[in-house]
This record gives structure tokens, C-alpha cells and sequence, in this order.
């Protein structure tokens, strides 16, 4: 049980500390500049939480044992958290480029009845 | 030397060291992250065995001392392991028994029934069992001990290497930690093995440097020479006290041990909160029998208390630390988390996956190198070589992963009265692996890969389905009775064919795109 509460907390925490790298905050918020604060405390919040993951871990057990399986929660995460991030960029500009296709399409179908 | 050139340097180290080894260095990482089950393949291999559960430690000294007592009463040493939960049946060793009428010495190990009142030995089929997997990742197979030593050992330390300079040449391993971009070529293998090299990258440094440990006597000889000399016999000798202490002989004065009572309220009394992990008895029914109890610590087997009472009167006679230095200890706690023998149902898949990782690693940096040559080269640019990498790459990836498969089915398709039975599984896996070599050297690689990855799925496939024609142990019955342990190995085969399915299917999208 505790294992995959670490795993959860992990996860998220591992998202978040990826969503502080510029980089990747535009894959997710394309709209939005970062700035300095915004990074900072992201970065702040994803480490908290990473030391949270490993704590919950050593709750019933020693902490040796608790950092080796952290670090094969750890491996997992960061699996995931690219493969997200790729997947969600991928998505957002195929839907970009239909949409895109798609208006182009109305214009054109606007400009020909336009000429009719 | 400017930090330009020493990446450059770099690079061209993990590059080709990569290269020539990468096939030899994916069947140990492969062979041994099967082994972290090896418990769990050879209750499945026995096929013939329903999953018990463990009993107590009391009961499981009582079988293992009173089979013992009548099978080896003049033998030099025992060594009894208690059931566990994995391993649930006690085993029961002896070393060293005079054997009559002859100058020979008998020695052996069996495993003990659970439910019968009197001990009598767990008869299984002859099969090599995950054991027998397990091992081949470092002793590989038809080797000479020297041999395989030294080539464990070489490829272990290019393995090291190779992680050192991969955090090396690894340009932005901080900017593009999570960075992954999909479908685009050589770009994508270069991401994918990076991501994979980064996320386990504790894994992988500590499984190569703990397995240079583990040979570290042979890795570095004269350390071992300086304090015990160049006489083989000697250091060996003395290393093995290191580990199981101070060698007791026999006065060959026949005295009564204590009884299993009295043995295990001792053994309750001194490991207390600590998990047992075996007896040793030297000189049993000896005046000089001495009773040696060792205990587990946390991550290393080899770790924990050592409490040695006398074999007649149950006397304390010492009780000391295992590790007798920080060096030692050290060492045990490294060879303690190579081998994961403490982990858990959950970490052992953490393991698993980690291994996974570790081989998935090694397979996208080799097909990193053809790939990004592919883009550079034209078709009659292709040497030899190429081509020989090429193939070889499919062979291995994808064939060793065929080879397995093939073991598991053997187990279970071979007639259980064959002689050397559990050598013929062994050889099963060579020959198919031999045939998946074989195979990317005489098709066109596009065609041999998706074949390859195809034909693997089928015999996945086919590891279940055997299973539930040929044993009572079939995936519907563990699963229905709740032996996970024993199901998982059904199901993680009908998983990996299917992740090899989607990859051929993926394969052959993208080369008729």
C-alpha cells in the first residue's frame, strides 16, 4: 500500500519538477510564459514532495530499505513522465494541424461561394 | 586533454565498447532479470507441485535435523534452510559423509515434504529450473569456470564503463531529462535509450560495480595475494572463513546433540526481532559439534548476527557481527542488493522492471548505432560489418527473448523419463537461439524483424497454453486459487507477446509509411 502511495505522490512529483523546466511547461501551457517565481516554486513543490515519497516509504520499514525501493519507483516515473509529455505534445499538434486543415478548408469554401 | 576532446573520447569508448559487447552484456542483464523469479520458475518447472505455504521455522528444523540424523550422521558439516515464503519446502544439506566400504565422501542437498509427518525428500522432475537461468548470467553455459569467470568479469567492468561514459557523453542529461520525441528516426532510439539509461541509472551503476565485487578476488588478485600468497588452495581456504567462520573437525567422539526442543527454543531465544536465515552444524553427533545460527539483516544476506553454541550442551559460545569490517561490510551490503534476496513481492517487481529497463537500454543503444548509420550510408556504402551488426542485433534482441520461451516450453514438452532432461532444456534454449540467429543473416532484415518479433509472440503465447495441456499448475488454476506468484508467470508471458505483437505491428506501419 505504501509502495503505491510513493508511487502516486512520485509520479506527481516528477511531473511537476518536469513542468519547471521551460521546456516542457510549453508542451503543456503553450499559452502561458514562465517565470522566474513560477519555476522556482515548482521546483521547490516537486522536490518537497519527492522527499515526501520517500518518507511514506520508510513509515514501515528502514530507510535503506525505503531509498532501494525508491529508486525503482523513481525509474518507473520518469519513464512515464516522458512518455506523457511526448504524447501530449504529439496530440496537441495533430489537433492543432486538423483544426488548422479545417479552417483552411472554410475559407476556401467561403472565398469559392464567395465567387459564385 | 580540453573537455571537447575528452567527450569525443568518451563517445567513441561507449560507442564501441558498446558495440562489440552489447550482445553478451544483453544476455546477462536479460538472463539475470529473469532470475530475480528463480524461485517462483522453479516451483513452476517442477509443474508436479501444487503452491504450499510455508510452515514454521519449529517444524521445518524438526524435518530438516531428523532426515539428517538418519541420512548423513557422520558428516562433516549440515546446513538447514528453514521453509520461507518463497521457497516454502526446508532444505536439508550435508557435506563430507563417509560413504562405507569406500574412501569416498558423500555429500548432497535435498528439499523436504511439507505435510508428511515423517521427512521425506520433494521428488521432482529433473529440470534446471530458474536456477539454472539464473546462474547462466554470469557462468553463461558449455564454459570452463576460468572462462567464464574472466568473461563475466571483463564484460562487467565494460558494462561499468560503458554507464560512466554514458553520463559523460549524455551532453544535456539535465535539460533533457524527460525529453522523448517519438517517431522520428535514429532521433527517437538516441531519446529512447537516454530516457532509459537516465531513469535507471542508479540500477545500472550499482548492478555492474556490486557485480565486479562479487569477483573481486579474481578481478583484483594480488589484494587477495598480498595477505594469503599465491598457494590457490590457501586463499580460497581463508576467504571461505570469511564468510562461515572457523572450520570445526571432528574429534571422533560420538556424543548426543541436543534434541530439536531444545535447538529451537535456542534459536528463538537468540535471533529474537532478526529473520533466520540457516543453521550450520559442524562435526554433528561429535563432542566437538558446534551449532552455528545466522541471521539476516535488512538488504544483505550476508550480513547480520553470527551466534555459535555448542552442538552437545546448547552453550553460547560466541555471538558476533558477520561483517567482521567496515570493508566487509561494505561488500555485503553491495552483493546483498545485486542479488535483491530480501526484496519483497513489490520491490522484486521494482527489480524486474529496473532489469527490464536495463536490457531495454542496451537493445536501443544497438539499435541506435545501425539506425543513425542507415540515415548516413547509402545501400552499397553498407559493408559487411553493418550488415553483420544488423542481423546480429535482431538475433539477439529479439531471439534470446525466443530462446527463453523455448526453455519454459522444453520444461514442459520433454518426456519426463529422458536422461539428462534438465541439460536438454538448456540446450533447447541454444538451439533456438542459434536458429533466430541464424535466421536475420538469410532473410531481408525489414522482413526478418517483424518475423522474428512475430514468431517470439507465438511461442510466448504457447508458454501457457502448454502449461495448462501438460500441468495441474495452468494459469486458470493458480489463478482461481490465488497463486499470483505462480500465474504471474503465465500472465507476464501473454503480456510480453502481446508488447510484441503491437512492436511488429508498429514495425511494419512504419516501414510502409
Amino acid at each position: 500500500m505504501m509502495l503505491l502511495i510513493s508511487f502516486a505522490i512520485s509520479q506527481l512529483a516528477t511531473f511537476i519538477i518536469a513542468m519547471s523546466m521551460p521546456k516542457h511547461y510549453r508542451q503543456i501551457l503553450t499559452t502561458h510564459q514562465q517565470t522566474g517565481l513560477v519555476k522556482i516554486t515548482l521546483m521547490l513543490v516537486g522536490w518537497s514532495m519527492i522527499i515526501l515519497a520517500i518518507f511514506v516509504l520508510a513509515l514501515q520499514q528502514s530507510i535503506s530499505l525505503a531509498l532501494t525501493e525508491y529508486f525503482g519507483v523513481v525509474t518507473l516515473n520518469i519513464i512515464l513522465t516522458a512518455l506523457f509529455f511526448d504524447s501530449y505534445a504529439r496530440k496537441r499538434a495533430t489537433s492543432k494541424n486538423n483544426a488548422y486543415s479545417r479552417n483552411r478548408n472554410t475559407v476556401q469554401n467561403q472565398s469559392i461561394s464567395a465567387k459564385y | 586533454m580540453n573537455n571537447g576532446s575528452f567527450r569525443k573520447s568518451m563517445t567513441w569508448l561507449h560507442t564501441w565498447v558498446g558495440l562489440v559487447f552489447c550482445w553478451i552484456m544483453y544476455f546477462m542483464f536479460v538472463t539475470g532479470t529473469v532470475g530475480y523469479f528463480d524461485e517462483e520458475i522453479d516451483h513452476w518447472m517442477e509443474a508436479d507441485t501444487l503452491m504450499q505455504s510455508p510452515i514454521s521455522v519449529e517444524k521445518s528444523l524438526a524435518l530438516s535435523y531428523e532426515f539428517l540424523a538418519k541420512k548423513a550422521p557422520e558428516a562433516k558439516q549440515w546446513f538447514l534452510v528453514p521453509s520461507q515464503s518463497r521457497n516454502p519446502f526446508p532444505t536439508a544439506s550435508w557435506r563430507d559423509q563417509p560413504i562405507e566400504g569406500s574412501e569416498e565422501l558423500d555429500s548432497g542437498s535435498k528439499r523436504l515434504n511439507l505435510d508428511s509427518a515423517e521427512p521425506t525428500e520433494h521428488i521432482v522432475r529433473d529440470t534446471g529450473g530458474g536456477q539454472r537461468l539464473y546462474r547462466m548470467h554470469y557462468r553463461f553455459h558449455y564454459m570452463d569456470r576460468t572462462l567464464y569467470t574472466y568473461l563475466s568479469i571483463f564484460v562487467t567492468l565494460l558494462m561499468f564503463i560503458g554507464v560512466v561514459s554514458g553520463v559523460v557523453i549524455h551532453r544535456k542529461i539535465f535539460i533533457d531529462f524527460f525529453t522523448f520525441r517519438q517517431f522520428k528516426g535514429a532521433k527517437s532510439w538516441l531519446d529512447f535509450h537516454n530516457i532509459l539509461s537516465v531513469s535507471s541509472l542508479p540500477f545500472q551503476l550499482m548492478i555492474t560495480y556490486s557485480g565486479l565485487i562479487f569477483m573481486v578476488t579474481s578481478f583484483f588478485p594480488l589484494i587477495a595475494a598480498g595477505s594469503y600468497g599465491f598457494d590457490k588452495d590457501t586463499m580460497k581456504k581463508e576467504l571461505s572463513k570469511l564468510a562461515t567462520g572457523e572450520v570445526v573437525e571432528r574429534a571422533n567422539v560420538s556424543a548426543k546433540m541436543i534434541d530439536v526442543e531444545t535447538l529451537t527454543k535456542k534459536v528463538s531465544e537468540h535471533t529474537k526481532n532478526q529473520q533466520l536465515q540457516n543453521i550450520r552444524i559442524q562435526a554433528p553427533n561429535d563432542q566437538n559439534a558446534t551449532i552455528t545460527i545466522n541471521t539476516m539483516s535488512d538488504i544483505s544476506n550476508y550480513s547480520g548476527q553470527k551466534i555459535v553454541l555448542n552442538g552437545v550442551t546448547g552453550e553460547l559460545i560466541s555471538s558476533e557481527q558477520k561483517s567482521s569490517s567496515s570493508g566487509l561490510s561494505f561488500a555485503y551490503v553491495m552483493l546483498g542488493l545485486h542479488e535483491g534476496l530480501f526484496a519483497e513481492i513489490g520491490l522484486r517487481w521494482l527489480y524486474f522492471i529496473a532489469g527490464v529497463v536495463g536490457s531495454a537500454m542496451i537493445a536501443t543503444g544497438a539499435i541506435y548505432y545501425v539506425e543513425k548509420r542507415k540515415v548516413k550510408l547509402q545501400e552499397n556504402e553498407k559493408g559487411k560489418g553493418f550488415k553483420f551488426v544488423e542481423s546480429m542485433n535482431i538475433g539477439t534482441i529479439v531471439g534470446l527473448i525466443a530462446a527463453i520461451s523455448a526453455y519454459f516450453i522444453a520444461n514442459r514438452l520433454l518426456p519426463l523419463d529422458m536422461e539428462n532432461r534438465a541439460n536438454w532444456e538448456v540446450h533447447c534454449l541454444f538451439l533456438t537461439w542459434a536458429v533466430f540467429i541464424i535466421h536475420p543473416f538469410i532473410r531481408p532484415i525489414k522482413k526478418a524483424w517483424s518475423e522474428q518479433l512475430i514468431a517470439t509472440a507465438v511461442l510466448l503465447f504457447c508458454i501457457p497454453i502448454v502449461n495448462f495441456f501438460t500441468s495441474q499448475i495452468h494459469l486458470i488454476y493458480t489463478a482461481t486459487n490465488g497463486n499470483w506468484a505462480l500465474a504471474a508467470i503465465d500472465l507476464s508471458a501473454i503480456v510480453f507477446g502481446v508488447i510484441l505483437i503491437l512492436t511488429a505491428r508498429l514495425y511494419t506501419k512504419r516501414e510502409t509509411v
